[in-house]
């Protein structure tokens, strides 16, 4: 059964209060979806549960920090741990062919019930393939400006220039 | 760059948010955000535009053993009385240096679990406060408070490694009141941690630097030193 995000803000709000066993059923609905963000960022998974570790330490003492107006539960346990996994993956440097070749971006469909999803995935789709491709690869998988150069088979400046329309592109789709 | 200009602030919120705004763009970026109210807000509307992107596909399931250590960190077993003494606690940093030399000599012997090849020691020469022993071949790390009381609870310490090159790298938090705390590093962890220039701890709010860099102040540094 779907757990809704007022679920998950309700055990967030009791394990600020200390309630081990809210934090747990907390840790049981996310930390699969938390899990496999992970994966796909880091795929190796002694890594990505070490990191999964210090998201949730970090969500357990940060708990009061949680603004609902900011977005949903599970968008903020999933920030935590994607900043703290690129930050890893920046100081390991550059990733081996084998890693830069795998991350094959998934079809992009709304599956939930977030209004913005719907929008976000509207407006995905009306950018062209490689925008799109190219930033849910860096968004999804991680990738630098020069590991996403390498995997398409073009000039940095190139790949450069094509996120930053995208993305433009993309606010404004979303803003009307 | 022009950090005033609104459009500057939204493209660089934008590629900070999609991972691609790297090096010192992102440290200058991840600095300013601290002060900036107009920076974090570009950064929420971003997180909030692109995060069902990573809903996308199977979830999956962490091995029970990440949740164990989860409650380790957060909930760490009440110390025994004998740790509180101080006799012990000033002894204890020594009995740890002379346990990991004997492991190391036994180790052939027995047929132990492979003991650590690398140990530190934090705090002042006559005043050790952590003991950090790791075993580069395996990933084993050992993180022994040996004279560190338990703080206010609005503070933490935090572990970092110093790379050769780079930004540190959080190696999580210390423990205290004669804890212990064991955990296995990451591949990527130990490939930096085997050219490491040393290693600092540095004062956090409770969970640890929010922003992935230290942001209090660095009360120690310290060498890791081959055995």
């Amino acid at each position: 059964m779907a757990v809704t995000d007022a679920q998950l803000e309700a055990w967030l709000a009791r394990s600020l209060d200390g309630d081990r066993g809210a934090f747990h059923q907390l840790y049981d609905a996310t930390s699969p979806r938390v899990y496999a963000v992970l994966m796909k960022l880091l795929a190796e998974p002694a890594m990505a549960q070490d990191v999964l570790q210090d998201t949730y330490v970090k969500v357990w003492a940060q708990a009061e920090h949680y603004r609902s107006e900011r977005g949903l539960v599970l968008s903020w346990i999933i920030s935590i741990a994607r900043y703290r996994a690129i930050d890893l993956l920046r100081a390991q440097g550059r990733r081996s062919s084998h890693e830069l070749a795998a991350g094959e971006t998934q079809q992009s469909t709304s599956g939930n019930d977030d209004p913005l999803s719907d929008l976000l995935h509207e407006c995905l789709a009306k950018l062209a393939d490689l925008q799109r491709h190219t930033i849910q690869a860096a968004f999804v998988h991680g990738f630098t400006h020069t590991e996403l150069a390498a995997r398409e088979d073009a000039p940095v400046g190139t790949v450069k220039s094509r996120i930053r329309r995208g993305l433009q592109r993309l606010r404004e789709c979303m803003e009307q | 760059m022009n950090y005033a200009k609104p459009e500057v602030v939204d493209a660089l919120a934008a590629e900070y948010v999609l991972g691609t705004l790297d090096g010192a763009a992102r440290r200058r970026f991840r600095s300013l955000l601290r002060d900036r109210a107009d920076m974090r807000a570009a950064v929420t509307a971003w997180e909030q535009r692109l995060s069902t992107l990573l809903l996308i596909g199977e979830p999956q399931m962490p091995p029970e053993s990440t949740w164990n250590a989860i409650e380790a960190r957060i909930w760490p077993k009440r110390k025994g009385l004998w740790q509180s003494v101080s006799l012990w606690r000033s002894w204890s940093a020594m009995a740890t240096a002379a346990v990991v030399v004997l492991a190391l000599w036994l180790q052939p012997l027995l047929n132990i679990p492979t003991p650590p090849d690398h140990v530190g020691v934090i705090g002042a020469g006559d005043d050790p406060q952590w003991v950090v022993s790791a075993n580069l071949d395996t990933g084993a790390l050992t993180l022994r408070a040996v004279n560190v009381e338990a703080t206010a609870v609005e503070q933490a310490f935090e572990l970092w490694m110093l790379p050769q090159s780079g930004a540190p790298q959080s190696m999580g938090l210390l423990p205290v009141g004669g804890g212990t705390v064991s955990r296995s590093l990451p591949p990527s962890l130990l490939a930096l941690l085997r050219h490491a220039k040393g290693l600092a701890v540095s004062v956090e709010p409770p969970g640890g630097s929010p922003t992935g860099q230290p942001t209090g102040a660095v009360i120690h540094t310290a060498e890791l030193l081959s055995l």
